[in-house]
């Protein structure tokens, strides 16, 4: 029994302790310069001490296997250090008609705002930007197969900040941006020139 | 040592066993539900994100639906099929955690089908369905009690509460840290930027007026940071530990309303519930036990 009960203990302090671990190495990816100016004097200290809980990969890499099979390893760093001042939402057209989402639930709405919030961050990933629109368009074109083209515009919307909109009054920026277009056979553009608008 | 073993293994009040699993086990069905008009686009052959995107994220020790679909294709099972088979599996298990069948068997399998639903929809996949993935694995372990006999159930059963809580003490900390290693926590913005770009027009309307007070924003701001940096020691003290309750569910609450991420609401609320519901006298879901002695578990494993 009490081998038992120590094995218990044992688990609930490996957990624990894994825990620990990819919180506070969750905060190395706060460590470039960029980042950096974002963060407050006790962030940038905890953001450059983190690398103390970096372990070796094998480690880690262990340590992520658990946590993958628990559904922690995601880290629990919620809307943090800051939050984006710019909200970017993925609209598709086709002959001037919007092509909505086939969606009905608003989960599934937020499901697709997790996935659309990937893509924004990896936006200027070619590879990584074209599987994910043709996947998206194939879906679409299999739903409507009247169309040839779609085209996919990010609206940009900046806020601005509390400071200002206590002195200026609420403002927001917007922006329509053609970001894309994918045909049929599978094509992806890019609308550059659009893009550097 | 002891004081140690009597926390871990000791735990004099907590919310019925019987009614946590229920929770857990309802609250899967209604997080299926809630998708249940768009499983085909999530899920299936005509999923927006499909397993060519999905393969770019999944480790290869991750089980996904693919793994099965392959194999199911040869006695001509579709894509589709294979999917509404792991479905109706999922509810079967769902129902017999309900009805006190085989709870062991049933919560590790309900665990793994919704571990493999997830992996499948990677990019699809966000907060809320890492907590639902994490809380069936925490409804394994409250399970697996079943497999002792009953002596041993009241330690096993105080062990898991504790390693939830602990688990939730470690979730509210790193969530307070990392937002008190930036600036937008401390000046209030935070909370303005959340307003502006996840909540409703309504909201966003109603709150325009209020930018004219930025202490209210800073308050709030500050308020969340506390209340989840400071977590771990306030839920335990005496004073503290009922307010701080509330105050997290009244948070998750909020999330839900304002934000409508109402799956992670719920979920939060739920394994708080769970964790800490004792706080509260609600005699018809409680459990008072008394403290169970070191002797108990040992009978039992012996």
């Amino acid at each position: 029994m009490k081998t038992t009960k120590k094995i218990l203990l044992g688990y609930l302090a490996v957990h624990l302790l894994f825990m620990l671990i990819i919180g506070f190495a969750s905060f190395t990816s706060f460590q470039d310069d960029e980042s950096q100016a974002k963060l407050n004097p006790v962030g940038k200290f905890i953001a450059n001490k983190a690398s103390l809980f970096e372990t070796p990969k094998p480690v880690t890499d262990f340590i992520f296997f658990y946590a993958k099979y628990t559904g922690t390893n995601r880290g629990y760093s919620f809307f943090s250090p800051n939050i984006s001042p710019i909200k970017v939402s993925m609209r598709f057209m086709a002959d001037g008609e919007e092509i909505h989402l086939p969606f009905k639930s608003p989960e599934s709405f937020l499901k697709f705002r997790s996935a659309n919030l990937h893509f924004n961050s990896n936006i200027f990933d070619v590879e990584e930007r074209e599987v994910i629109l043709k996947s998206i368009s194939s879906s679409l074109f299999s739903d409507h197969q009247d169309i040839d083209k779609i085209d996919i515009y990010l609206d940009l919307y900046r806020f601005n900040t509390l400071e200002s909109a206590a002195t200026d009054g609420h403002q927001v920026m917007y922006k329509e941006i053609l970001g894309f277009s994918t045909t049929k056979n599978k094509e992806v553009a890019m609308q550059t020139n659009s893009f550097k608008n | 040592m002891k004081t140690l073993d009597t926390f871990i293994f000791g735990k004099s009040a907590s919310v019925k066993k019987d009614i946590a699993i229920k929770m857990i086990a309802v609250f899967a069905v209604v997080n299926v539900l809630v998708i249940l008009p768009d499983l085909f686009y999530i899920f299936g052959e005509q999923r927006l994100l499909q397993e060519a995107v999905n393969e770019r994220y999944v480790f290869w020790y991750q089980p996904v639906l693919g793994w099965f679909s392959d194999i199911f294709s040869y006695i001509g099972f579709t894509e589709n099929m294979t999917f509404l088979f792991f479905l109706f599996v999922y509810g079967i298990s769902l129902f017999c955690l309900w009805r006190n069948y085989k709870r062991p068997l049933f919560a590790v399998i309900a665990w793994f089908i919704h571990f493999m639903f997830v992996n499948s929809t990677y990019l699809f996949s966000y907060g809320a369905d890492y907590f639902v993935s994490f809380m069936l694995f925490i409804n394994i372990l409250i399970c697996a009690g079943y497999l002792f006999n009953k002596e041993a159930r009241k330690p096993l059963y105080s062990y898991v509460i504790r390693f939830l809580q602990l688990h939730l003490c470690l979730v509210y900390f790193f969530a307070g840290i990392g937002k008190a290693l930036g600036t937008d926590w401390l000046d209030g913005n935070a909370i303005w930027m959340v307003i502006n770009t996840y909540t409703s027009s309504s909201v966003v309307e109603s709150s325009i007026g209020l930018a004219a007070y930025p202490i209210i924003f800073k308050l709030l701001a500050w308020g969340t940071v506390a209340l989840e940096l400071c977590h771990p020691v306030l839920i335990y003290m005496k004073k503290t530990r009922k307010v701080t309750l509330v105050l997290v569910i009244m948070l998750h609450a909020g999330i839900g309303i304002f934000m409508q991420f109402y799956t992670f609401a719920v979920v939060m609320i739920l394994l708080n519930l769970i964790a800490f519901g004792h706080y509260f006298n609600w005699k018809s879901v409680l459990s008072k036990e008394e403290e169970t002695t070191n002797l108990a578990l040992e009978t039992a494993v012996a």
